[in-house]
């Protein structure tokens, strides 16, 4: 059996030229601090609030109707046992629901015990946007005195340009929420500027040449 | 300065070491030689790979050569260790070729082993070893391999660099 001292000296020897060879780290993925939002649609402006601060999004339930309340009441509804009041956003902004009655829900709240049902023109999902991309922002407009901030969206295509990849806009024109395409298309480079439609055939485009490169 | 020179002329006496499951033996490496141990990933295939090569990983914005060291050894396919592994990324020696880097399949988790100078540490000095190990420990009533890194460099070689 060999000496432990001569094992020893062997491992010794490879940690010293470990220690003279061996380069840094590669610098590690940048990782991008994002908050989870969700995004919804009211007055034909797109708006977004904390996933944390909502409690769940409804499809607008039927509602019991109350005497004496404000016409944006809509009334209370029985959502898993306990009554929601259900408010028209829009009508106690001022306004009236713009988009199509299906694509409507309820973002509802639970505040310092109140539970709270805000009827919206649509939900768009769950969007991730970057922390370091909100500016505090002084909104004019129905829901002005409640906007904290804005995220135009130019920051997140600055991001994907810097790592090689495409930023195609929407049409301010023809977008129903155009401050965002109008943002980013007025601060950041764009590939390709189009209707819904023609972004769609863009993808099919871009998708086909790039199985015809892979085959 | 002079400190730091103080520094390096002190002898080691403990070395932290990872020992590591390849599927056929227990791998002792010593930390210095390990870069980064990342969870399993999917490889991407390339051509003209040696067999013994399960394809290419990214990590750290760079694609390295994900090597089945068990397979390398043998000269066989690199085998399918299935989702319960960690991947090893390794420093290389650069001798002869352009990888700075290299990862090898851990089956499960490596564990961390303090080699000290004067513990309970031998070899039993066998002769024709496996390729690629340099020599047999023995701890605590348990066998473990050292790698033969300059051995490895040629293996590393013969992998082309990724396009």
């Amino acid at each position: 059996m060999a000496d432990g001292t001569d094992v020893f000296a062997a491992l010794s020897k490879l940690v010293k030229r470990f220690g003279t060879s061996s380069q840094g780290l590669p610098a590690q993925k940048e990782i991008v601090k994002t908050e989870k939002l969700i995004s919804f649609s009211l007055l034909d402006r797109e708006y977004v609030i904390a996933l944390s601060e909502v409690n769940e999004v409804l499809e607008v339930p039927k509602c019991t109707k109350l005497p004496r309340v404000k016409s944006w009441v809509i009334g209370v509804a029985n959502v898993r046992g306990r009554l929601l009041p259900v408010i028209d956003f829009a009508e106690f902004l001022g306004n009236k629901l713009t988009g199509p009655a299906r694509g409507r829900r309820v973002l509802v709240f639970e505040v310092a015990n109140n539970y709270l049902g805000l009827i919206v023109d649509h939900v768009n999902g769950i969007r991730a946007l970057p922390v370091d991309s909100y500016q505090p922002a002084s909104e004019k407009g129905p829901l002005g005195s409640f906007i904290d901030g804005k995220d135009d969206g130019s920051k997140g295509c600055q991001t994907i340009i810097d790592r090689g990849g495409l930023v195609w806009v929407q049409k301010p024109d023809v977008c129903t929420a155009p401050a965002m395409p109008t943002a980013v298309l007025s601060s950041s480079r764009v590939d390709f500027v189009g209707t819904v439609a023609q972004l769609a055939d863009r993808v099919k485009m871009e998708t086909l040449q790039m199985e015809a490169c892979s085959q | 300065m002079s400190l730091f020179f103080l520094d390096q002329q002190k002898p080691i006496e403990q070395i932290d070491c990872l020992v590591v499951n390849t599927g056929q033996l227990e791998l002792l490496l010593p930390m210095p030689a390990v870069a980064e141990i990342i969870h399993n990933q999917p490889a991407i295939s390339g051509e003209k790979l040696p067999q013994w090569v399960a394809g290419w990983i990214e990590w750290r914005h760079l694609n390295i050569p994900l090597i089945d060291f068990a397979a390398m050894q043998q000269d066989r396919p690199a085998g399918n260790f299935g989702s319960s592994t960690r991947i090893l990324v390794l420093n290389s020696f650069c001798e002869g070729h352009s990888h700075k880097y290299y990862a090898i399949i851990s089956k499960g988790f490596p564990h961390t082993l303090q080699v000290e100078a004067d513990g309970d540490l031998s070899s039993t000095g066998a002769t024709g070893l496996d390729a690629c190990i340099k020599i047999d420990l023995v701890k605590e009533g348990k066998k473990f391999f050292l790698p033969d890194f300059e051995a490895i460099e040629p293996y590393l070689a013969k992998i082309p660099l990724y396009f």
